[in-house]
């Protein structure tokens, strides 16, 4: 299974990343994962590339052959939908975040929104980003995707196992925001 | 024996760990940083780690500590290594006693870096042995090898993992027990100290060792030939991974997989060039493998070897899945093996969408630093020489504060180089605080002694930010978060005879303005220090959106500062989720629009 996710440097994506391959790891799954930190991670296009399954080299997931596609923002989501395959699905979480620019925005958000929808009818599209603002804390939007993804039924895990994984991967301190994210993005759905 | 999921950079730290290390030492680099956060992390107690102020005081406290017998672990960047060159093409002279592993991190494309220089050429020039792993597996698997072959040959060997590799993560399935290593101390021999005769007879000792390491390397399991076709393809590195993945595909190919591009492992590559009619060979970055592969054909077989140096490969960047197929396609001349369903799965059109450039977060002090001094220089014929960190991202419109910038610690040195041409022109040097003790404060004795009228101006945001918040000599932190002495940059600059060193608080953008003015009009070398936490780790208390019924749409504050949390509908707009609430924008308003919100 090959899952992207693309979104804004500072969004999370590595975290989701990482929550993913240990969901496989506790399950007996190979897993190759490839991401970009540094320079792009403040503020510019990011990507993630997640391969589970057995005999896969590239940690690059090959053009058209994207099985689903984590969308953290409408844009970064528009951007790197060709690399879904023919029956590849998109969840996305429908927020924009403005790249900057000092004349007057141009930026058509039907114009995106229905390119997406066009490209794929069963887009799935959710509000992190108010529901993690309303839980308090707008840094657990990835947990309301994971939580939505879940109900989705889309990745090999059981919402137990992924439960379990968040337990692991997360810091006492933010565990119990974290949870109620998740749960909140699983009823989202 | 146990499964992990590692990144290459965690891969190599707990290889490190478990050949029983003694000390490791680097300079936060990206793609290289993880390497000794890990090895901080996990590490007994009694191993030595430490982040040195720079990476050619990293190599030689590594050196020195392996003449004792101690194994060390040095980490740096490919362009730390150009800091580190005078000690480490000198150490392949003077060898080691215990063992020396060098990880230094490429970075093709480059994500994230001022160069796309190839390691492998400096273990060519410097005659040291080098491994190039293809993925976490083989970081952590070749770790182990390097540490037992530089504790035999005794001399420094390199790991070169580049991007992909270090923050690419898979299984991996390590060992988990730690080796311990018996050190027997320092002992004093004149083969310790370089001399031209030494260096003479030490160099041919290393040219001799050169033909033995490559003949270890050609029965070792990281080079390898695989497949039984006449249509060779030479490749190593993350490059074999898509390789494997497309050549799996054609049963009419050979791959010569090289996990050791220096010392060549001629027999090997002598075998495959005996199987095999033509050669493709796909590497990133510059043709070693390939020039290998010519030196070898000259001597023994001729073939066709095609590869950048005929212009077949790209000689720059990133080589991506979709590139290597195109090429393995073209070279085996069967574009009729493409899955034709797969590349027209859609035919609609991709819309054009805004750029996304990196720029500097909502709330980030340099912004305001930035925009401060650019206020305050209105008027003035100035030039403003930039560094290398988070606030190189200055350069961008519409703060565009950075006229130059070539390479660590050079903003402060460029910027008298220009003033001695055009001494009516003023200079100003932006540095971070790392960066100030890393390759600065060189720069400002200069500055100082060579009488350079400059204006220094230090963005210390107290951490070193872009490669993720390692600690330096500023913040009273070690790199395993214990506490450390602190040393005060305004107190080194005043010990090197800076006579005018002021602080402001950037997000104090109105009472700043006249202290920049004052150190920029001062005649001879003066420091201005702007100090203000990183916010990447704070948590914002506040918000601040702007009134539309006050807003006079003059668009002051989306035109000045480019903060990505400030738009333009009909107005412009604070996007509430992105502002941290430092401010400035606040201060920027002319018409008190702007007003602030408590979270």
């Amino acid at each position: 299974m090959n899952i992207l996710i693309s979104g804004v440097g500072g969004q999370g994506t590595i975290l989701t990343s990482r929550l993913i391959a240990l969901c496989s790891l506790n399950s007996g799954l190979h897993i190759k994962t490839s991401e970009v930190f540094g320079m792009s991670q403040r503020g510019g296009s990011v990507v993630s590339h997640i391969r589970i399954g057995d005999n896969l080299d590239s940690p690059m997931i090959p053009a058209k052959k994207a099985d689903l596609l984590i969308g953290f923002e409408v844009i970064e989501a528009a951007r790197n939908i060709q690399m879904l395959k023919a029956d590849g699905k998109i969840l996305c979480n429908n927020t924009f975040i403005r790249p900057y620019s000092n004349k007057k925005q141009t930026l058509k958000e039907d114009k995106i929104l229905n390119y997406i929808k066009g490209y794929k009818k069963n887009s799935v599209f959710i509000e992190a980003t108010k529901i993690a603002q309303e839980i308090g804390n707008t840094r657990v939007m990835n947990t309301v995707l994971i939580g939505a993804l879940t109900a989705m039924d889309i990745l090999p895990f059981t919402h137990s196992q992924i439960k379990n994984a968040i337990k692991e991967i997360i810091k006492p301190k933010l565990l119990d925001i974290n949870l109620k994210a998740f749960e909140k993005g699983y009823n989202s759905i | 024996m146990h499964k992990e999921i590692l990144t290459g950079n965690e891969a190599i730290a707990k290889a490190a760990i478990e050949c029983g290390i003694h000390l490791a030492a680097g300079y936060p680099g990206t793609p290289s940083t993880e390497v000794l956060e890990t090895v901080a992390r996990h590490a007994d107690p009694n191993v030595h780690v430490e982040w040195s102020v720079n990476e050619k005081v990293a190599m030689e406290v590594c050196g020195s500590a392996s003449f004792t017998g101690a194994w060390t672990l040095a980490t740096m960047k490919q362009v730390g290594l150009n800091v580190a060159a005078d000690p480490f093409m000198i150490l392949s002279y003077l060898g080691i006693e215990g063992a020396m592993v060098i990880v230094v991190a490429d970075d093709p494309g480059p994500h994230a870096s001022q160069s796309e220089q190839d390691t492998r050429m400096y273990a060519k020039f410097s005659n040291i042995p080098i491994f190039d792993p293809s993925s976490p597996q083989e970081a952590y698997d070749m770790t182990k090898e390097a540490f037992k072959l530089s504790n035999k040959i005794k001399l420094p060997v390199i790991i070169r993992p580049t991007t992909r590799v270090c923050h690419g993560s898979s299984t991996v399935e390590i060992n988990g027990k730690n080796d311990n290593i018996a050190v027997n101390g320092f002992e004093k021999n004149p083969k310790w100290i370089i001399f031209p005769k030494l260096a003479y007879e030490n160099h041919v000792k290393l040219e001799e060792k050169q033909h033995e390491i490559s003949n270890m390397f050609s029965r070792n399991q990281f080079n390898s030939v695989i497949g039984t076709g006449r249509y060779g393809i030479a490749t190593g590195g993350i490059s074999y991974n898509y390789v494997k993945e497309i050549a799996d595909n054609f049963h009419n190919v050979s791959i010569l997989k090289i996990g050791n591009p220096y010392p060549f492992p001629e027999e090997l590559a002598k075998d495959f060039i005996d199987k095999v009619d033509r050669i493709l060979v796909i590497e990133e970055l510059d043709p070693v493998i390939e020039e290998g592969l010519i030196e070898l054909s000259y001597k023994y077989k001729k073939v066709d070897i095609l590869g950048k140096k005929t212009k077949t490969v790209p000689c720059a960047g990133e080589l991506s899945y979709q590139t290597i197929s195109n090429l393995i396609d073209s070279y085996l001349g069967k574009y009729d093996l493409i899955a034709l369903d797969e590349v027209a799965v859609t035919t609609q059109k991709a819309i054009d969408l805004p750029k996304r450039q990196p720029t500097l977060c909502a709330g980030c002090p340099h912004r305001a630093s930035y925009y401060t001094v650019k206020q305050a220089t209105k008027g003035y014929d100035c030039v403003y020489n930039g560094d290398i960190g988070c606030y190189t991202l200055g350069n961008a419109k519409p703060l565009d504060a950075i006229d130059t910038c070539l390479c660590m610690g050079a903003g402060i040195t460029m910027a008298q180089g220009i003033h001695h041409i055009q001494p009516n022109v003023k200079n100003i040097a932006f540095i971070g605080d790392s960066t100030f003790f890393h390759t600065g404060i060189a720069g400002l004795v200069n500055a100082v002694y060579n009488n350079a009228n400059i204006t220094i101006i230090v963005l210390d945001n107290y951490t070193t930010a872009m490669t993720g918040h390692q600690p330096h000599p500023g913040i009273g932190l070690s790199a395993r978060n214990e506490s450390a002495k602190k040393l005060d940059i305004g107190k080194i600059a005043e010990a090197c005879g800076v006579k005018l060193v002021r602080y402001a608080d950037p997000y104090d953008v109105n009472s700043s303005i006249d202290v920049v003015k004052e150190v920029v009009d001062y005649d001879g070398v003066s420091m201005l220090i702007f100090e203000r936490a990183c916010v990447t780790k704070l948590k914002s208390s506040k918000y601040y959106e702007i009134d539309s019924d006050l807003c006079k749409n003059c668009k002051i504050c989306v035109r000045k500062l480019g903060c990505p949390a400030i738009f333009t509908k009909d107005k412009p707009e604070i996007d509430s989720s992105l502002c941290f609430g430092c401010g400035v924008c606040k201060a920027v308003c002319k018409f008190n629009a702007i007003k602030e919100v408590d979270r």
